[in-house]
C-alpha cells in the first residue's frame, strides 16, 4: 500500500532523522513546551467563508497552543460566518468544529481534534457486551503535526500479535481478546498504550505519538527507486541522504555535491570548469573494462547514458567536458533525498548494470497532504574566485629571462630554433646575437620584458559570479495536489568566456481519483546552454603554462602578437605566424545547447488489501546541440587553412593563391537527440500473518533508447560577414608556394568530409528485465529477503544463448533491539539490527562478441570496392563479469542519540581484463575473465546530537569507508610502461592494488654532474627479465582507499552554523614533471613556454646534491641509461621523473564549506506576512590540507585550484 | 477482477512479444551471414591497403642490400645532423636495429603488420568453410583462394626476413604459424624454416586448386584481387627458393604460356613531363598479373633529405641514392635504368633506391593506385635460372634474349643479346644473376637472392656530408643476413627466441 503521499510526510520525517534538520524543527518543539503556558492567550476570529484548516492553522498562530488534527480529515470542511473576538482556544474551536463531525479533546494541553464518529463507537463499545468475535482495529498513526508515521509498529499488549502501519501511518490488526491494550511504538517518539473494547463493529483507532525531545528519530521510508521499503525490511547496504545535508550553493549539479557525505562512495572532480562531471566510484574497483560509474536512477527510471557523439568527429575536448552527464538536467533544488544502493541485496533488483552500486534521486512529488498553498523561493549568489600566481609556483618575467640566459650559457641548446620575434625573450636573443638589432636595443629590450611580467591570470580569468534562483508552489486538496517548480541558474567560469545557463521546470500532479487509484503525472523540462572555447584555447591552462615574459599587449595598447610554428602545407614561405590567446580566443567559440524534456505517469492501483498493481510509463526527449567555431583571426585557421598572417593581401599575391581558405573560418556542428521510454509494471503483494508478514514483489520493465546523431563541417564560415559562407579555392586553382610539395587535389577541402568530418551515429538500444523481491518478516524481528533479476537486450555481444543470466541476492537481518532480553536489560540500546546478505552481481561486457563482427566500411580508394573490417574477433570463452558479494552490517541507536550504521563488506569479482596477447595474434589485446579482483572495506556511519535545548543545540555526523582491493593472478607479463604509470586495464602485479604503479628507486644526485642516479640498476639481467619490479620501487596505489566526512552543524536561537569536511587519503601519485618542457632536461623549453619556479634550485654546482633533488640541465651529450633488462633505455631525467623522488601522497582533506544562516523569528515573519525566512551565507573550498609538495596545487585536479567560492542565498516561504 | 485479469494478459503478451524488440540492430557492426562477406572483409583485412600509411611489409628490404648507397653529395647544414642516425642501425644490418630505430622513433613493425593480415586471412578462412555461411561454390573457391595466397604470401615475406635462408639451414628457425583465428593468449614458438615452407606450399596449392574450379574468366580477372597467375608466379617463386627447380621451371613457364601475357617492350614507353614515368602497377601493363601494396612503403627508408647548404634548408638532396653498383650494370643501351630506377627530381638526376611504382609530375610517390605489380617478366628470369640448374644452358640464354629483347633500345642493335663469354657454366650463372638483379630491382626480391645466393660478404660505405666515416661489411654467412626477432613481438610473447645476432659493425 504505497502511496506517493508519503513524500511530503518523508520530507519533513526524513528531515528529522537527519541531524541538520533537526534543529529547525527545534522550533516547533520549543513550541510544544510553552503550549501549556500559552493556552491562556486570546483568540480573534473573523471569516466569512475559509477552510478548517486554514482556520485552525489561525488559531494555532494566534495562541501558540498546539492543536493536533488530520490534514484529510479536515479537508473539505468550511467554517461559515464566524466572528470571535478574544475568546479562549476551547470556545474558539467549540465555534469552529460546530456543526462539523469533527470534536476536540483536550489531552495534556494538547487540543486533539478527531472524526466524531470514531469517538462513537469507542463510546458505544465501551458499553457492548463482549463476544467471541473476531474484530478488526484500523486506524492511522501520526506525530503531533498530523504527518502519518510510516511503518510504527502495532502490538495488541500480553498477546503476540503485533503489525506494522503501512507507508501512510495506516495499520489493521484483527484481536479475539475480550479488549486489550494497543501498544504503538516509533523510533524517536514516545510510545503510547491504547485501551480498547470489543465491540460488534470494527474499531478505528486513529493515534498520536509525541515526539521525544532531544533524539534522533528513526528513518522512516527508503527508495529503491522501484519500490519503497520499511527500513526494518531493509537486509542490504544502503545510505539515505536528504537534500538538506549535500546541498550545496556553489555548485548546480548534483554529483559534485556528494563528495565526501556518503561512506563507501568516492567522488573525484577531475576539473573546476562549469559543466564537467566528475567521476563517482562506490565500494572500490570491481571492474577493467567495464564502465565504473553508477547508474542513477531518478523516480524508479533508469537514466539512460548520455547523448553519444560520434567517434573521431572533429571536437574540442571542451564540448565533451561541458555535454554533461545523465543527470545534468536535474536541478538539485527539487531533489528530496538520494539513497545510495551499495551491497547486492541493494542493488539486485536492477540487475547487470548496477554492479557498480545505484545512486537512487527522489524529487519532490506532489502531497496529498497538503491543505494551503504554499510558496517557496529560494536564491543565491555565488562568488568563485579568480586564480593568481600566488596559487601557482611559475616563475615571474624576470626569473624566466635569467633561467635562459643561464641554461644558454652552460651550453644547453634549444630544443627547436627560436623565431625572429621581440616578444619573446628567445626570440629577441636570436635577433640580437645575428645582427638584427643593435645591443642597445636588445638590452633596452630585454629591460622591457624582463619587467613586463604578464598576469595572464588577469587578462584570462575573473571572480565567477553564478546567480541560481528557485521558485516552488505547491498546494492542492484532497482529491488533487500538486507541486511545482521553475529554476534558473547562471554560472560564470572562471575562464572568461566560459558561462553555462539553465532553467528547468518541472510540474507533478497527484490525483486521487478514488480510495483505491492514485495518478501521478510530472512532466520536467530543462534547457542548458554552456559556452567554451574553440579548437587550442584553453585559457586556463595557458595562463599556467606561458611566460609570463611575452606581452599581451604593446606599448600602444594593442595585442601583441608573438610567434608560433606555421604547419600549412601548401605555401612554405612563412615558417611561423602570429599568435596571441586573447584574439584567439575571441574569434573562436564553442557552445553547447542541450534540452530536455520529459513526461511521467504514475499510477496506483490498491486492488485489494494486500494486492497494489503499479504503472509507471515515461518518455524522454533529450536534444544536443553543439557549435564550435575558428574565425579567419585565428592562428589555428591560419595554420590549418591559409599559411599567412590574415591582412589585406592582393588576391594576386603567391599567398593569396596558395591559400585554402583566402576568406572565412571553420564551422563545425552537432546534432543529437535522444529518445527513449521506460514502462514498468509492478505488482505488491503483502500478507500479515499472526505473527509475521509477506511481502512479494514482481516487477516487469521495459526499456528503450534510440540516438541519432550527425556532426558536420564547412569552411569559409565569416561570422564577421553574417554568418555566411565563402567559397574556399578550387584545387584548380591552388598554386604552391614557397616551396611546399604537399599537392591539394581532389573535391580539396570538402575531402575531409569524406573522411570523418561528416559523420552519422543511429543506434537503439532495447532492454526487457523482469524483477522479483521477496521478503518474509517474522515477529518483526526476524527478515528473509531475496531478489532475482534479468535482463535481455538487442545489444550486440550478447549471446542468445546466454540471455537468460540473472543477478540474484539473498539476505538476512536480526532486530537484536526487538529482543525482549535487550529490552529488557539494556535499556540504552534502543536500535540494533544485524543484516547480512550474499548476491551476485554480473557485468555484462555488450562490446564483446562470441561471433566474429564485421564493421561496414566505404569504399576502399583504389581498389574501388565495398570493404568490411573486423570490428570484434570471436570470444567464445568470454563470459559475464561476475562479483560475488558478501555484506554484513549493523544498525545502532544508542541513548536515542546516536546512530552508528557500520558495514562490512567482501567483494571478488572476476573480471574481463584486456589481455596482451602476442602480435602474431594480429590484434592488440584480447579479453578473458580471469582478472580476479578482491575489494573488502569498512565503512560507517555516525550521526550524533550531542545536545538540543530550546536555544542551542549541537550535532554531527561522520562517515567513513576503507576500502582494501588486491588483484589476483596476473595472465600475461606486464610492461615497463605498465609498472611505471601503472595500467588500468590490466592485472600488473599478484596481490597489489589494481591500481598500483611503480618508480625508479631514485638515489640522489651525481656530486660530479647534478645528474640523476638509480639504485637496483645493477640487478641482474635473467632476474630483471623475469621481474621487471626487481628493478622499481612500489610507489603505493593511484586509487585513494579512505574517505571520510564529517559535518558539524551548530544552532544557537536562530542562528545556525555548519561546517562539513571530506577527507580523501590513501592514494599515491607522481608530481608532474617540471622538465617536461625541458625535453627531460637536455633542452631549452619553447620561448613561450613558462617553467616552474622548482627549476630555480636546481642543481647547479657541486655540492647542490646535498639540498636539492632536482637534476642539473644536461650539457653535451645526452645519453641514456639502459636498464637491467637489456631491452630498453631511457632518459635519466625522464628517469627521474618517474622515480621515486617524484611520488607524492594525494591525499588531502578539504575544508568543503562553512555555511552561516539565520532564520528570522516567528512575530518577525508574521508582519512580513511570510511563513518562512532564512538567510545564509558561505564559503565553499574553503581551504585544503594537502602534501605541500603539490606546490598549492589542488591534489585532486593535479595541475589546478578549485576556487573558493563565497555564497549569500536567501529562501522565503509564503 | 477483471482489471487485474486484462493486466495480466497483457503483461503476459509484453513479455512474450519480445523477439523483435531483442533483435540486434546497427548500422555498421554485423556478423557475416554469406560468403560475399567475407570477400569484402579480405580488402579490409587480408589485403596490403594500398593508401595505408601505417602498413608495414616492404621498407626493410631494400635498405640492407647491395643496391643501395648513402648519398655522395658534400652537404652541410646542422639539421641533417639528426638524419643519419635514423636509418643509420639499418643500413648497417646492427643487431640491436629496431631498438636502435625505436629511439629514433623509426622503428616500423613489419612483424605486426605481417601477422594482422594474416588475421585476416585466418578470420576468412575459419568462416569460408562454415556450413551456415550462404554462398556458391564458385563465391567459396574465390575467398579462399585469395586467401590463402595472401597467408604464403606474407609468411613468404615474413620466413625470408626472419629465418636463416632454406637452402642454408632449413631446420634453423622461421617465424610461428597461426593458422587460425582463434584466441588464446599463450605465446606461439617459432615453427622451422621447413614447416613454414611446407605450410606455404600447402596453402598454395590449396588455392591454386580453388582457383582451377574457378570459371576461366573468373581465374584471372583483372580487378585488384588475386589471380591464378600470380598463385603459379608465387609457386614458383617459392621453388625457386627451395631450389626445386623443376617445379619452379614448370610454373614459370605456365604463367608465361597460359595467360597471353605479353613482355612490355620498354622502346614502346616514352617519356612525357605530364607522364614521366610508365605505369607498372596498372592492368594496362601487359605484364601484370597482380597489383598489390602501398607505394609509400617501398620508400619510406628513403625520404630523408639533407640541406645541401650550411645555411638553408631549401636545397636539399636525397640521403639515399639507388647504389652506383646497381647503376653502373646497367649499359647505355638499356633501356630499364631510366624507367626502372626513378630521379630525385625533375631537375636532379640522382637515382633513388626504388622505381616501378607509380609516381606523379613531380617524381613524387602517387598514392592513387597500387604500389608494385607481379609482373610475368619475373617468371622469365626465373626460367632462366631453373634451365641453368637443370644444365638448360642454351634454352636459359634464349629466355633471357627474349626478355632481354624487349629491354634494349631497337636502335642498339644485338646489344640485348648475351654475350657470347657468359652464354654457358658459371659465367651465364652470373649473368642471370646480374640480369636478375637489373630486371627486379626494387622488386623486393634483391635481398633474398643475396641471401639465397650464398650470402656472399658486401660493404656499405657510410659517408656524412659527403665524407666516408667507416665501411660496413657484412661477412660471408653473416648472422646479419637474418633480421633480429623485434623487441616488441618478444616482449609480448616470451616463447619467441631471438636469433643469433651478429656482432654490431659500428
Amino acid at each position: 500500500m504505497k502511496k506517493k503521499g508519503f513524500f511530503k510526510l518523508k520530507q519533513m520525517k526524513l528531515g528529522v532523522f537527519l541531524m541538520l534538520i533537526l534543529f529547525q524543527f527545534g522550533n516547533v518543539l520549543a513550541i510544544d513546551k510553552l503550549s501549556s503556558e500559552m493556552q491562556a492567550s486570546k483568540v480573534s476570529i473573523n471569516v466569512k467563508e475559509a477552510n478548517l484548516s486554514g482556520v485552525l492553522q489561525d488559531i494555532i498562530k494566534q495562541s501558540g497552543a498546539e492543536i493536533i488534527y488530520f490534514n484529510q480529515e479536515v479537508s473539505g470542511i468550511k467554517c461559515q460566518n464566524i466572528k470571535l473576538n478574544a475568546v479562549t482556544v476551547e470556545t474558539a474551536l467549540n465555534t469552529v468544529l460546530q456543526g462539523s463531525n469533527m470534536a476536540y479533546q483536550n489531552q495534556n494541553g494538547r487540543y486533539v481534534i478527531y472524526a466524531n464518529k470514531s469517538r462513537t463507537s469507542q463510546n458505544q463499545s465501551n458499553q457492548t457486551i463482549p463476544t467471541n468475535k473476531q474484530i478488526l482495529i484500523t486506524g492511522r498513526i501520526a506525530d503531533s503535526r498530523g504527518e502519518p508515521l510510516p511503518f510504527a509498529k502495532v502490538m495488541l499488549k500480553d498477546s503476540p500479535l503485533h503489525t506494522s502501519a503501512d507507508v501512510d501511518g495506516r495499520y489493521a490488526i484483527t484481536a479475539t481478546s475480550l479488549g486489550g491494550v494497543l501498544l504503538v511504538t516509533y523510533v524517536g517518539m514516545k510510545s503510547r498504550e491504547v485501551k480498547f473494547y470489543k465491540s460488534e463493529k470494527n474499531v478505528i483507532l486513529n493515534v498520536i505519538l509525541e515526539e521525544e525531545e532531544n533524539v534522533i528519530k528513526e528513518l522512516s521510508v527508503v527508495s529503491t527507486g522501484y519500490q519503497k521499503f520499511n527500513p526494518r525490511e531493509m537486509v542490504g547496504a544502503y545510505t539515505t541522504i536528504k537534500s538538506e545535508d549535500f546541498l550545496t550553493p556553489n555548485q548546480t549539479s548534483i554529483d559534485k555535491m556528494l563528495q565526501g557525505v556518503v561512506p563507501g562512495m568516492i567522488v573525484t572532480n577531475s576539473s573546476s570548469r562549469v559543466g564537467t562531471s566528475p567521476s563517482i566510484q562506490i565500494r572500490g574497483t570491481s571492474t577493467i573494462l567495464g564502465d565504473t560509474q553508477p547508474l542513477w536512477v531518478v523516480d524508479g527510471i533508469i537514466q539512460e547514458e548520455p547523448i553519444k557523439i560520434p567517434g573521431t568527429t572533429f571536437m574540442t575536448d571542451d564540448m565533451k567536458n561541458i555535454i554533461g552527464n545523465q543527470i545534468s538536467w536535474l536541478n538539485p533544488q527539487d531533489i528530496e533525498s538520494i539513497t545510495v544502493l551499495k551491497d547486492a541485496s541493494a542493488t539486485a533488483v536492477y540487475g547487470s548494470k548496477a554492479s557498480n552500486g545505484v545512486i537512487v534521486v527522489t524529487t519532490k512529488l506532489a502531497s496529498r497532504l497538503q491543505e494551503r498553498l504554499s510558496v517557496n523561493y529560494s536564491g543565491t549568489v555565488t562568488i568563485d574566485s579568480k586564480p593568481n600566481y600566488g596559487q601557482f609556483n611559475m616563475m615571474n618575467s624576470q626569473e624566466r629571462i635569467k633561467f635562459t640566459d643561464e641554461a644558454f650559457a652552460s651550453g644547453v641548446p634549444y630544443l627547436s630554433i627560436p623565431y625572429l620575434d621581440t616578444n619573446t625573450y628567445e626570440g629577441l636573443k636570436r635577433s640580437y646575437i645575428e645582427g638584427y638589432i643593435t645591443e642597445s636595443e636588445f638590452q633596452q629590450r630585454r629591460a622591457y620584458l624582463e619587467t613586463i611580467n604578464t598576469d595572464w591570470f588577469d587578462l584570462l580569468t575573473r571572480n565567477g559570479i553564478s546567480t541560481n534562483h528557485n521558485i516552488s508552489v505547491s498546494g492542492g486538496t484532497a482529491k488533487m495536489s500538486f507541486n511545482s517548480s521553475l529554476g534558473y541558474s547562471k554560472q560564470q567560469g572562471q575562464e572568461i568566456g566560459n558561462d553555462s545557463e539553465r532553467f528547468t521546470g518541472r510540474i507533478a500532479t497527484l490525483f486521487n481519483l478514488t480510495d483505491k487509484l492514485k495518478v501521478n503525472l510530472s512532466i520536467v523540462g530543462s534547457y542548458n546552454t554552456n559556452t567554451g572555447f574553440g579548437t587550442g584555447v584553453n585559457p586556463m591552462s595557458f595562463a599556467t603554462k606561458t611566460s609570463r615574459a611575452i606581452p599581451a599587449y604593446d606599448e600602444n595598447n594593442d595585442l601583441a602578437y608573438y610567434q608560433k610554428i606555421n604547419n600549412y602545407q601548401h605555401n612554405k614561405t612563412y615558417s611561423s605566424i602570429n599568435y596571441n590567446i586573447l584574439n584567439e580566443r575571441d574569434n573562436s567559440s564553442s557552445m553547447t545547447e542541450t534540452m530536455r524534456l520529459n513526461a511521467t505517469a504514475d499510477v496506483q492501483w490498491n486492488i485489494s488489501r494486500n494486492l497494489t498493481y503499479s504503472f509507471t510509463g515515461g518518455y524522454t526527449l533529450n536534444g544536443a546541440f553543439m557549435d564550435s567555431y575558428m574565425g579567419e583571426d585565428t592562428y589555428y585557421v591560419g595554420n590549418t587553412y591559409r599559411g599567412y598572417n590574415f591582412e589585406s593581401i592582393s588576391p594576386e599575391s603567391a599567398d593569396f593563391k596558395a591559400a585554402i581558405l583566402p576568406f572565412g573560418g571553420e564551422f563545425f556542428t552537432n546534432d543529437s537527440r535522444q529518445t527513449s521510454y521506460n514502462i514498468q509494471n509492478k505488482l505488491s503483494y503483502i500478507k500479515q500473518f499472526s505473527n509475521s508478514r509477506l511481502n512479494f514483489f514482481l516487477g516487469q520493465e521495459v526499456r528503450s533508447g534510440t540516438s541519432i546523431a550527425t556532426s558536420n563541417t564547412v569552411w569559409g564560415f565569416s561570422k564577421e560577414r553574417g554568418e555566411q559562407i565563402i567559397l574556399p579555392t578550387l584545387p584548380s586553382d591552388l598554386t604552391l608556394a614557397g616551396g611546399a610539395t604537399m599537392g591539394y587535389a581532389g573535391y580539396g577541402v570538402f575531402e575531409r568530409l569524406y573522411q570523418n568530418r561528416w559523420k552519422r551515429l543511429n543506434q537503439t538500444n532495447n532492454f526487457l528485465s523482469i524483477f522479483s523481491t521477496i521478503a518474509y518478516t517474522i515477529k518483526d524481528k526476524y527478515v528473509l529477503n531475496a531478489s532475482l533479476r534479468n535482463d535481455m537486450s538487442n545489444r550486440f555481444g550478447q549471446n542468445i544463448n546466454r540471455r537468460f543470466d540473472p543477478v540474484y541476492s539473498f539476505g538476512a537481518s536480526w532486530r537484536v533491539a526487538d529482543e525482549k532480553f535487550i529490552r529488557e536489560n539494556v535499556s540504552w540500546l534502543t536500535q540494533f539490527n544485524i543484516r547480512s546478505s550474499f548476491g551476485l552481481q554480473g557485468n555484462a561486457l555488450t562490446n564483446e562478441s562470441p561471433e566474429l563482427m564485421l564493421y561496414k566500411q566505404g569504399k576502399k580508394a583504389v581498389f574501388n570496392q565495398y570493404f568490411s573490417a573486423i570490428s570484434k574477433i570471436p570470444n567464445s570463452n568470454l563470459s559475464w563479469e561476475r562479483t560475488t558479494n558478501l555484506n554484513i552490517g549493523t544498525d545502532l541507536l544508542l541513548f536515542k542519540k546516536l546512530t552508528l550504521v557500520m558495514d562490512y563488506y567482501t567483494r571478488r569479482s572476476n573480471a574481463v581484463v584486456a589481455q596482451t596477447v602476442p602480435l602474431e595474434f594480429g590484434i592488440a589485446n584480447v579479453k578473458v575473465n580471469g582478472g580476479i579482483l578482491h575489494n573488502s572495506g569498512i565503512e560507517g556511519r555516525i550521526s550524533f546530537m550531542v545536545f538540543n535545548h530550546k536555544d542551542a543545540a549541537l550535532s554531527m555526523s561522520i562517515n567513513s569507508s576503507r576500502n582494501w582491493n588486491k588483484t589476483g593472478d596476473n595472465l600475461v607479463k606486464p610492461t615497463l610502461v605498465d609498472f611505471i604509470n601503472g595500467n588500468s586495464t590490466t592485472i600488473i602485479k599478484s596481490g597489489y592494488p589494481m591500481s598500483s604503479f611503480w618508480s625508479y628507486d631514485f638515489a640522489g644526485l651525481d656530486p660530479q654532474n647534478g645528474a640523476p642516479m638509480f639504485n637496483l640498476m645493477d640487478v641482474d639481467k635473467e632476474t630483471a627479465k623475469n621481474d621487471i619490479s626487481s628493478f622499481l620501487v612500489y610507489s603505493g596505489e593511484r586509487n585513494p582507499n579512505f574517505t571520510g566526512g564529517v559535518s558539524f552543524s551548530f544552532r544557537y536561537k536562530s542562528f545556525t552554523a555548519s561546517t562539513s569536511f571530506s577527507a580523501i587519503l590513501g592514494g599515491k601519485t607522481r608530481l608532474p614533471n617540471p622538465y617536461a618542457d625541458t625535453n627531460n632536461g637536455n633542452k631549452l623549453p619553447p620561448a613561450e613556454n613558462n617553467v616552474s619556479r622548482l627549476l630555480n634550485d636546481r642543481w647547479k654546482k657541486p655540492g647542490d646534491e646535498l639540498t636539492t633533488n632536482l637534476p642539473s640541465l644536461i650539457v653535451g651529450n645526452i645519453y641514456y641509461i639502459t636498464h637491467p633488462n637489456g631491452t630498453s633505455s631511457a632518459l635519466p631525467v625522464a628517469m627521474w621523473a618517474q622515480s621515486s623522488a617524484q611520488v607524492v601522497d594525494a591525499s588531502f582533506m578539504r575544508c568543503r564549506g562553512l555555511d552561516l544562516s539565520y532564520r528570522l523569528d516567528q512575530r518577525t515573519l508574521q508582519s512580513l506576512k511570510l511563513k518562512s525566512m532564512q538567510i545564509t551565507a558561505s564559503v565553499n573550498n574553503l581551504f585544503v590540507i594537502a602534501s605541500k609538495r603539490f606546490q598549492g596545487m589542488d591534489p585532486e585536479l593535479g595541475n589546478s585550484v578549485m576556487p573558493k567560492s563565497f555564497s549569500l542565498g536567501i529562501s522565503l516561504g509564503i | 477482477m477483471k482489471k487485474l485479469k486484462y493486466s495480466i494478459i497483457s503483461l503476459v503478451i509484453l513479455l512474450t512479444s519480445c523477439s523483435e524488440f531483442l533483435e540486434p540492430q546497427s548500422q555498421t557492426e554485423y556478423v557475416p551471414r554469406d560468403i560475399n562477406t567475407l570477400n569484402e572483409l579480405l580488402i579490409g583485412n587480408a589485403y596490403i591497403d594500398p593508401n595505408a600509411q601505417n602498413a608495414y611489409f616492404f621498407l626493410y628490404h631494400e635498405i640492407m642490400s647491395d643496391d643501395v648507397s648513402i648519398t655522395s653529395e658534400t652537404t652541410n647544414h646542422t639539421d641533417n645532423q639528426a638524419k643519419y642516425s635514423k636509418a643509420k642501425p639499418y643500413f648497417s644490418w646492427h643487431p640491436e636495429m629496431f631498438n636502435l630505430g625505436e629511439e629514433n622513433n623509426y622503428y616500423f613493425s613489419v612483424w605486426k603488420s605481417h601477422y594482422d593480415k594474416i588475421l585476416g586471412c585466418n578470420a576468412v578462412l575459419d568462416y569460408a568453410d562454415k556450413q551456415s555461411m550462404k554462398g556458391t561454390t564458385t563465391e567459396r573457391s574465390f575467398v579462399k583462394g585469395q586467401a590463402l595466397t595472401l597467408r604464403a604470401f606474407y609468411y613468404l615475406n615474413l620466413v625470408n626476413l626472419f629465418g636463416e635462408p632454406y637452402n642454408y639451414n632449413k631446420s634453423a628457425l622461421g617465424v610461428p604459424l597461426k593458422l587460425t583465428s582463434d584466441m588464446t593468449y599463450e605465446g606461439l614458438k617459432r615453427s622451422t624454416v621447413e614447416q613454414v615452407y611446407a605450410q606455404i606450399v600447402n596453402d598454395l596449392n590449396t588455392a591454386e586448386n580453388e582457383f582451377l574450379k574457378l570459371p576461366v574468366e573468373q581465374q584471372f580477372n583483372k580487378e585488384a584481387r588475386i589471380t591464378l597467375p600470380a598463385i603459379q608466379l608465387l609457386k614458383a617463386r617459392v621453388a625457386l627458393y627451395m631450389e626445386d627447380f623443376d617445379l619452379c621451371a614448370t610454373y614459370s613457364k605456365k604463367v608465361i604460356d597460359n595467360w597471353g601475357l605479353k613482355l612490355l617492350d620498354l622502346n614502346d614507353f616514352v617519356s612525357v613531363a605530364a607522364a614521366p614515368y610508365y605505369q607498372f602497377s596498372s592492368y594496362n601493363n601487359p605484364e601484370a598479373l597482380w597489383l598489390y601494396g602501398y607505394s609509400g612503403d617501398f620508400t619510406r627508408m628513403f625520404t630523408e633529405i639533407l640541406s645541401l647548404n650550411p645555411n638553408s634548408t631549401s636545397i636539399t638532396r636525397r640521403m639515399y641514392n639507388a647504389s652506383p653498383a646497381l647503376v653502373s650494370s646497367f649499359t647505355s643501351s638499356d633501356l630499364r635504368l631510366k624507367n626502372y630506377v626513378i630521379k630525385e627530381s625533375t631537375t636532379i638526376n640522382n637515382y633513388m633506391p626504388y622505381g616501378k611504382i607509380p609516381v606523379s609530375v613531380t617524381y613524387s610517390t602517387d598514392f592513387n593506385f597500387f604500389g608494385k605489380a607481379l609482373r610475368v617478366s619475373e617468371a622469365y628470369i626465373m626460367l632462366a635460372e631453373a634451365f641453368y640448374h637443370q644444365n638448360k644452358a642454351s634454352e636459359a640464354v634464349a629466355v633471357l634474349e627474349t626478355l632481354r629483347a624487349k629491354r634494349f633500345a631497337k636502335t642498339s642493335g644485338n646489344d640485348y643479346k648475351v654475350p657470347t663469354t657468359s652464354t654457358s657454366g658459371e659465367a651465364l650463372f652470373q649473368f642471370i644473376k646480374e640480369e636478375r638483379r637489373r630486371e627486379m630491382c626494387f622488386d623486393g626480391l634483391r635481398w633474398f637472392d643475396l641471401r639465397r645466393w650464398g650470402m656472399e660478404s658486401f660493404s656499405h660505405v657510410w659517408k656524412v656530408e659527403g665524407v666516408v666515416e667507416a665501411v660496413f661489411t657484412l661477412e660471408k654467412n653473416d648472422p646479419a643476413f637474418t633480421l633480429p626477432i623485434p623487441f616488441d613481438a618478444i616482449e609480448k610473447n616470451p616463447y619467441l627466441e631471438q636469433n643469433t645476432l651478429a656482432s654490431p659493425k659500428y
